[in-house]
């Protein structure tokens, strides 16, 4: 393209050598800056989480893990808009819990992903010396992980919903009736979502090696689980609170269902029993699940952050 | 030659900042009876026993200890795949089979030294006397078989595959969590199942026979687990044996 | 360690017959063959050319999709016996970073069943100059050490063959230097030696043979200075671009050691069998027709083109 020739630019003499200007390209056009970069980094880390970009292997994996946690709700829509009368086969408020192992399974699969590949190919030292700083990079992550949980959890919401409209005998009156749940979906989903994905990054982000942050991940969700409900069928429900307030997952469950105002109104004398059942016997103000999941997702954040910060690229 | 082995395995397996996630492995049910002890106010009874078996059952071995032992048994083998030392073992005139067997001993006895104490001191807590310990040593028994067998299985996965830690889990939250617990009949082919039938050899001669009622007998676990034992070294020596190097990842 | 050893057995040290080794449908190695004699031999050839390969099949740790590697008279797959008598460098870390220098022959030597392992230790130690730091964790260690130490541990037993994957590879100079003459040594005393290479003068000082490997290809084979000569003496191609084409080429084709190769109004090729004598009479030649240049480039100097030459032979 007429780079061939060879430009006589002023050589540069030293003691009977030359060099030649070849027309080394320099890059003069616009630079974006920090916000389009991470902008960016988020946009590859959704890419990254259901795939796209990558093999085909990932790619199963999420729209698998996907199809699974949307088949209930797929199966609802079916159901309501063929069945002759108001049909309500699930609740929004018990979708969660539902598809509570699904969730966990995203959750870890993703994150070690997203916080293990960076590590194991030594990228990390890469994305810190652009213009991202060191915590937008995680906070780029937890958004990221947190946006593609929506589709597990506000998505399968959603259509529950239109598939209740749908199978319910007056369209219009039935909208004006529950339209508000419309703003309890979306403040649940994003509240779980945010959740979830901070939770997650901030265990993953421990292990050194991408499987044992899946072990970390998986294990710490679920044993908590596991844990927190054998005793609180055990201990005094002052207790009980306490515990639940600790464990991720409970904490979830419980603000779900305080959002749509879902808590037993009884307070059931012992703590065995169903999830529901043990958050009423916990028997604290709905406010304070909610108060909870803010917390533990802005200190799983924070824990992060801090991590990152100290990290050695 | 073993003891070098040994040495090298044991070096690797210690020190790590995942040896955290074990010592929660260790606590938890240790940390459940005490709660339970001190909430509920019951004797030595049938509800006790029962406790103390099912959370044997549910928690520990269906999942605390496979957990465990998938961490020890893929950190014995699968990470020295990774990282590349395995090339230094392979390189050597030492037989595949011996290989496999040490890195089996050698985290199956750190992942023993973790839970059975743990179980034993939870059990007693939650059901002891002087006549009836019977349960706590079957049920110690029973989580060190669980031990050495998930172990041995988890250690020839990483031989076979470098997925192993996936493969791991898919076999401990589906198979065993799930599946063996809602189709009896699968029963035959759980590792679980395998190690709670041996427990019976402390606990038929107690009363606490009563509620522990494991799906296998006695000698149907033996065998079992002898069985799966064998199979799994001889599986991890064969993929040992025709270990090819990898690319670099 | 270094006395002479006794005869080596009627077979050759390793022999190759037919090999090739394919991924799916990447071949790395393509029907090679050679035997390997006592003495160091060097394998040379580009990134990818298949030399980790080979090194990897003589050593036991991948299986030749066809053909046979045997060494000692025995194959190499799946032959545990065959590490008594071999030494294996490979290029891949393989150092526990835990150990010191010292633990680590040490041990080599334990699994080597060898009857003084300390002793034996020592001496590898000794030989490889790492007395002073070896009581050090290998984890601080810079790469040349990890890389003496490896090659220590590899030869604590004292082997027949040593296999050596790229062991130059992030050493200084002065390194190299005790490299070049440890190996030197070992080759005179009746080892059998071969070490890989991307850089000709790596090879050059210390390898009496040289087996070049292109592609997955056996290019050449033999002595350096052979393979040198036909380097130099093949014929060499450039690329021409002039004001008349048609001028130069008409004028052009008429010299006997000029070949034309291919031509149109944009670019020409020529070919001449005498390097030196071209390079210096083209631009007065070119000036006398009265035509302007535009380009002249060699077309085939990179050490591809030289070996695809190689292989045509």
């Amino acid at each position: 393209m007429g780079m061939s020739m060879m430009k006589s630019g002023e050589p540069v003499t030293q003691q009977g050598g030359v060099l030649y200007d070849l027309g080394y390209r320099n890059y003069d056009g616009p630079r974006l800056g920090r916000r389009y970069a991470i902008r960016s980094l988020f946009v590859l880390s959704l890419r990254n989480i259901f795939g796209l970009g990558r093999g085909t292997l990932p790619k199963f994996l999420a729209f698998g893990i996907a199809c699974i946690a949307l088949a209930p709700a797929v199966l609802h829509v079916a159901f309501a808009a063929t069945s002759p009368a108001d049909f309500e086969l699930l609740a929004y408020e018990d979708y969660f819990g539902l598809i509570q192992m699904i969730l966990m399974l995203f959750v870890a699969a993703m994150s070690c992903d997203l916080v293990g590949n960076d590590r194991k190919n030594n990228t990390l030292s890469l994305y810190f010396s652009r213009p991202i700083e060191r915590d937008d990079y995680i906070l780029a992550k937890i958004t990221a992980l947190a946006t593609a949980l929506l589709s597990l959890t506000l998505v399968p919401q959603v259509l529950i919903f239109v598939g209740n409209w749908l199978g319910a005998v007056d369209g219009s009156e039935w909208l004006r009736d529950n339209a508000k749940d419309l703003g309890r979906i979306l403040l649940s989903s994003v509240l779980a979502s945010i959740h979830l994905a901070s939770v997650g990054l901030a265990i993953a982000m421990f292990a050194k090696r991408r499987a044992f942050a899946l072990i970390a991940v998986i294990g710490v969700l679920m044993l908590s689980t596991g844990f927190s409900s054998v005793v609180v069928s055990l201990v005094g429900s002052g207790w009980a609170g306490v515990v639940m307030l600790l464990t991720p997952i409970s904490v979830l469950n419980a603000a779900t269902l305080f959002i749509f105002d879902a808590i037993p109104a009884v307070a059931p004398m012992s703590g065995e029993g169903d999830w529901p059942s043990q958050v009423a016997y916990a028997d604290l103000p709905g406010v304070v699940w909610l108060l909870a999941i803010l917390t533990h997702s802005a200190a799983a954040t924070y824990l992060a952050i801090l991590r990152y910060r100290k990290v050695k690229p | 030659m073993n003891r070098v082995l040994a040495s090298l395995t044991f070096r690797q397996l210690l020190g790590q900042r995942r040896n955290f996630l074990l010592l929660l492995v260790a606590v938890l049910p240790i940390g459940l009876a005490l709660i339970y002890r001190f909430t509920e106010e019951t004797e030595l009874s049938r509800e006790t026993g029962e406790f103390a078996v099912g959370m044997a059952d549910a928690m520990t071995l269906t999942i605390l200890l496979p957990l465990a032992a998938l961490i020890l048994g893929s950190a014995a083998l699968g990470s020295e795949i990774e990282d590349g030392t395995a090339v230094f073992l392979l390189t050597k005139p030492i037989s595949r089979w011996r290989i496999i067997a040490v890195k089996i001993a050698v985290s199956s006895v750190v992942a023993t030294l973790v839970v059975v104490p743990a179980t034993m001191v939870a059990t007693w807590i939650i059901h002891h006397s002087p006549t009836a310990d019977g349960l706590m040593f079957g049920l110690g028994l029973s989580t060190l078989v669980a031990a050495v067998l998930y172990c041995a299985v988890f250690v020839a996965l990483s031989a076979f595959t470098n997925r192993a830690i996936i493969v791991g889990l898919l076999y401990v939250f589906i198979w065993e969590a799930f599946a063996t617990r809602f189709f009896s009949a699968l029963r035959w082919l759980s590792i679980r199942e395998y190690a709670t039938g041996w427990g019976e050899v402390f606990i038929s001669s107690d009363e606490s026979a009563i509620y522990f009622d494991p799906y296998l007998s006695s000698s149907a676990s033996l065998v079992g687990a002898c069985v799966a034992f064998v199979a799994a070294n001889i599986f991890g020596a064969r993929c040992l044996n025709r270990f090819e190097i990898g690319e670099r990842s | 360690m270094n006395g002479v050893l006794d005869n080596q057995s009627p077979d050759t040290a390793i022999t190759l017959r037919s090999v090739s080794r394919w991924y799916g449908e990447i071949v790395a190695v393509n029907d090679i063959s050679f035997e390997l004699n006592p003495g160091v031999t060097g394998l040379l050839g580009p990134n990818g050319a298949g030399k980790s390969t080979l090194l990897h099949m003589m050593a036991g740790l991948l299986k030749p999709s066809n053909g046979e590697v045997l060494v000692g008279g025995s194959s190499a797959w799946r032959n545990v016996d065959l590490y008594r008598n071999i030494g294996l460098v490979p290029e891949r870390e393989t150092v526990y970073s835990f150990l010191s220098a010292w633990e680590y022959v040490l041990a080599s030597a334990e699994l080597y069943e060898l009857q003084d392992p300390e002793n034996a230790a020592r001496e590898a130690i000794d030989m490889v100059e790492l007395g002073d730091a070896m009581h050090r964790k290998m984890g601080e260690y810079s790469k040349g050490m990890r890389q003496r130490a490896k090659i220590a541990a590899a030869l604590v037993h004292n082997p027949k063959i040593l296999i050596l994957d790229e062991p130059f590879n992030g050493t200084d100079p002065r390194q190299r230097l005790q490299m070049n003459a440890m190996l030197k040594d070992l080759g005179n005393t009746g080892r059998t030696i071969i070490f890989s290479s991307h850089i000709l003068e790596e090879v050059e000082d210390l390898a009496e043979e040289i087996l070049v490997v292109v592609a997955g290809r056996l290019a050449a084979s033999g002595g350096f200075r052979q393979i040198r000569r036909l380097m130099t003496n093949r014929p060499h191609s450039f690329t021409v671009r002039s004001s008349h084409n048609r001028v130069l080429a008409a004028g052009l084709v008429d010299r006997s050691d000029i070949s034309l190769i291919s031509f149109d109004d944009d670019l020409m090729e020529v070919q001449t069998t005498d390097f030196g004598a071209f390079t210096e009479m083209i631009a007065p030649l070119i000036q006398s027709f009265g035509v302007d240049l535009y380009e002249l480039k060699p077309a085939d100097d990179s050490l591809e083109d030289v070996f695809e030459y190689l292989v045509a032979q």
